[in-house]
């Protein structure tokens, strides 16, 4: 039988390798992926309560953070675009300009 | 009635203080004038109130309050006591800022003078007449303070300004002993009026009369220079021969004196014997020391240190009237020395005895009353020191025995030194710098006969019921002294002959020779012209422990309290420039940190329990 | 046991889209890797009843934020193969950490059984009583709409060329 910590769990593990991902990246558009991998882990955490516990308002949320993160990586890529035109390069490590 | 005004008594010459500060300038001898008619019309005002004591009895008046406290009031009390007290004050107080205008004429911070004159006087004159212990603290500061400035009125001199500095200094510790007197009375008793104390006194344990009677006897000892704080008073000379005179012979060192007379009731037997073994310690080592000095200012120093000696010694002994007669002759004889000798050096321009010799004949006055003055403070009869040293040997005598050897021999060694004084300086050949010398102006003769008057004429006021008069200032006589017995009087003529023969036979004809004396007793003779060494021990005290102590301390200090403060600066410093390391540029390791908060968070929420 | 097989398979799917993810070498196949991975998500969602949220990850997720990605990383060019550089920072192994504890803290929980699961309607009409019941999310609701609105002003002007507007 499946109960919720099996999503729960699952949507941990997903959330894990999203943050090393953002973390450990050097390509930025790699990072804005592993940013929505963490989203989408809270969506299935969000999902498999709301299931569990026989409400729908988890779904309605869960719909309302697809659409942040879709504005979301919008921008992002917008602004990366912008970073790259001056940098001619996307690598993270190359933009420390704000440093000490 | 007249005692009801002589609260006006200090406030003359204090206007004058103030006027001459102020307008000094603008005036002759730089004030000098104002100055005299103001101690002048104390002098007349005291006379007033003399007598009205005399007629009458003590005077004792409410006075103002401090703040409507009812333990300092600022009033007036004049007693037989301070009856004498006055006379000596205003009288030789008058007569010597008479002098002042011959001796410190075209000097040129005269305005100066006058005016610090004046407030010395003034203050010593409301010391005198206060009723309060407060009161008279403050006129006993004000006193010190214009010692202070009067010894070094030539500031310009490093050893004026240093012997200043050591007065001051050393009477301060007095004046800490004094005040912490007060202290005491102040708490057992509740209240510091005199007439209030003195009724208290008779019920109060005898442990804390001793205690506060001791500590007012330290002020004393600072003041009237005993042993162990004389070493202020030869070096006082360095100030102008009539502030010697003044201040240091005939009136500000015998504010210690009065003191100890004035706070009697509250002596008991334990302090006044402390009392006595210091005066009589202080007379010999100050004799002793006097018989070797070669500055003529320093020997007569010494005298006096000697003479407060001896007034001490008769207030411990009992000799209550004997002690104030004392004063009264001393401060005569003093002042008369201390003048002369400041027409001599106004004559020869040096110090050293050894420059002078032959004198007589071109200053006969000046001579002549020196001569009076030896001859009064050696203790020949008929004339007043002869009296008083007399009744002093008698009370001496019958306290005890010990003690009274120990004045003999200072009583031989007195007569020793002020005619040794008086041979080597006026008699024999001409010196050189005797060539130049001239007699004293009529400013400077005048009063010098007049003191000579006094100093020859004011014993025989013992046989005019002196002592009975001042005795009346205490309610409970003192254990009755020995009065002047025929035996004691042999012994006293005999001690005085003496040394005034030996002083003859070495420097008057020279039948014993000096140096082959010296050279026999050179351990003695070094030790007494090193002052017993007393003067290297406080100089020892004060660089060694108190300076090295502070220069240690300080170091601590700047260790602890800069070293925290530098230390906190260079703390912010350091830490900032490690911390800033941590702003890499890079986005993700900011996001880290986010991440590690939040697991830090999460760690924090679970120990303490509840939900996570 | 179906069930818990189908869980497994679909979880496996969604585990290794987001490995591919982050591990790819070259940065287009992590992009497929991400739409695996999303779309594995929407079948979880169906598992969970949540069929219209299912339909929406798919035209949303796998559909748009994917293409976008694609369009970000054929712009940037930046295809080109990095050379793997060493990790430096602690920044990973702090994420690992995270990991751990959250583990724990699931663990932790005990696994007390909930029940059966209660079917909850996951079709169309209950998600949008929810969404547009003026007493639950009917507000956020048209919060999120200018926030669209917002997002896409300012993408529009922050990838302009010209400078002239």
């Amino acid at each position: 039988m499946v109960t919720v910590y099996h999503y729960v769990f699952l949507a941990a593990v997903l959330f894990i390798i999203g943050a090393y991902g953002m973390l450990s990246a050097r390509n930025a558009v790699r990072v804005l992926m592993s940013i929505e991998l963490m989203l989408n882990a809270a969506n299935i955490n969000l999902v498999a309560f709301s299931s569990y516990s026989g409400t729908v308002s988890g779904q309605a949320l869960a719909s309302f953070v697809i659409a942040v993160a879709a504005a979301e990586a919008g921008v992002g890529i917008a602004i990366l675009l912008v970073l790259y035109r001056r940098m001619r390069s996307v690598n993270l490590r190359e933009a420390v300009s704000m440093r000490w | 009635m007249v005692a009801e005004y002589s609260w006006l008594i200090p406030v003359f010459p204090l206007a004058s203080f103030v006027l001459i500060l102020l307008f000094g300038g603008r005036l002759r001898e730089g004030g000098g004038h104002l100055a005299v008619a103001a101690v002048g019309a104390s002098m007349l005002l005291s006379l007033a109130v003399i007598s009205h004591v005399v007629r009458f009895g003590s005077y004792e008046s409410r006075g103002i309050s401090w703040f409507g406290s009812e333990a300092f009031r600022f009033g007036v009390l004049v007693d037989p006591l301070s009856a004498v007290m006055l006379f000596v004050v205003s009288f030789v107080g008058f007569l010597i800022v008479v002098y002042s205008l011959g001796y410190m004429h075209g000097d040129p911070g005269v305005q100066r003078y006058y005016a610090e004159i004046s407030l010395f006087i003034a203050s010593m004159l409301s010391l005198v007449i206060a009723n309060n212990l407060v009161f008279m603290f403050i006129s006993w500061e004000l006193v010190g303070l214009c010692s202070y400035l009067l010894i070094g009125y030539w500031y310009r001199k490093p050893s004026a300004a240093s012997a200043a500095k050591k007065a001051f200094l050393v009477t301060r510790v007095g004046d800490i002993l004094f005040l912490a007197g007060i202290l005491v009375v102040y708490r057992e008793f509740g209240t510091l009026n005199l007439s209030e104390v003195f009724e208290l006194a008779p019920g109060v344990a005898t442990a804390t009369l001793t205690l506060a009677s001791l500590l007012l006897f330290g002020g004393a000892v600072g003041k009237s220079a005993q042993f162990p704080l004389h070493v202020w008073l030869p070096d006082a000379m360095e100030g102008p021969t009539t502030v010697s005179a003044l201040i240091h012979a005939a009136t500000m060192v015998k504010a210690g004196v009065y003191l100890v007379a004035r706070m009697y009731p509250l002596f008991t037997p334990e302090s006044l014997h402390v009392v006595a073994w210091i005066g009589g310690i202080t007379a010999f080592i100050a004799a002793s020391m006097a018989v070797v000095m070669t500055d003529l200012k320093r020997v007569i120093a010494y005298s006096t240190v000697s003479h407060l000696g001896f007034m001490t010694l008769a207030l411990g002994v009992g000799g209550y009237a004997a002690g104030i007669f004392h004063l009264l002759n001393h401060s005569f004889f003093k002042a008369l020395l201390f003048l002369s000798a400041g027409a001599v050096l106004h004559a020869v321009h040096s110090q050293d005895i050894r420059d002078m010799s032959g004198l007589w004949r071109r200053m006969p006055v000046t001579g002549t009353a020196f001569f009076i003055g030896a001859w009064s403070l050696s203790g020949l009869p008929p004339w007043s020191g002869f009296w008083s040293k007399d009744e002093i040997m008698a009370a001496v005598h019958s306290y005890s025995t010990p003690l009274f050897w120990l004045t003999a021999v200072t009583a031989l060694l007195s007569a020793v030194y002020i005619w040794r004084l008086f041979f080597i300086v006026f008699t024999g050949r001409e010196s050189e710098q005797a060539k130049h010398a001239h007699e004293a102006p009529l400013v400077m003769r005048i009063p010098l006969i007049i003191l000579s008057l006094g100093a020859l004429f004011s014993g025989f006021v013992v046989f005019a019921g002196f002592g009975e008069f001042v005795q009346g200032a205490l309610e409970h006589a003192p254990e009755a002294a020995e009065h002047a017995s025929g035996s004691v009087m042999l012994l006293s003529i005999l001690l005085a002959a003496t040394g005034t023969g030996l002083a003859a036979l070495t420097y008057y004809r020279p039948v014993i020779s000096a140096a082959r004396v010296r050279r026999a007793l050179a351990p003695v003779h070094t030790l007494l012209v090193n002052r017993y060494y007393l003067d290297h021990l406080y100089y020892f005290f004060a660089t060694r422990v108190v300076a090295d102590s502070a220069r240690a301390l300080r170091g601590v200090d700047e260790f602890i309290v800069d070293g925290t403060v530098n230390g906190t600066g260079r703390a912010a410093v350091c830490s900032g420039r490690k911390l800033r390391l941590l702003q890499s540029g890079v986005v993700q390791d900011y996001a880290s940190w986010v991440l590690a908060g939040a697991f830090l968070l999460l760690v924090i929420a679970g120990l303490i329990g509840g939900g996570v | 046991m179906i069930q818990e097989l189908v869980f497994l398979v679909i979880s496996l799917f969604v585990i290794a889209g987001a490995a591919g993810v982050v591990f790819a070498q070259r940065l287009f196949h992590a992009v497929l890797s991400l739409a695996l991975c999303l779309l594995s998500v929407a079948a979880v969602y169906i598992t969970l009843g949540a069929e219209f949220l299912a339909v929406i990850q798919v035209l949303v997720y796998a559909g748009g934020v994917v293409v976008l990605f694609l369009f970000a990383v054929m712009l940037t060019r930046s295809d080109l193969q990095l050379r793997r550089e060493p990790l430096e920072s602690f920044a990973p192994v702090s994420a690992v950490l995270f990991g751990v504890l959250v583990l724990f803290y699931i663990a932790r929980t005990g696994f007390v059984p909930q029940g059966e699961r209660a079917l909850a309607p996951g079709d169309v009409a209950s998600v949008g009583q929810v969404i547009f019941s003026p007493k639950a999310y009917a507000l956020p609701f048209e919060l999120v709409g200018i926030l669209l609105l917002a997002a896409m002003v300012g993408a529009i002007y922050l990838a302009r060329r010209d400078e002239r507007w």
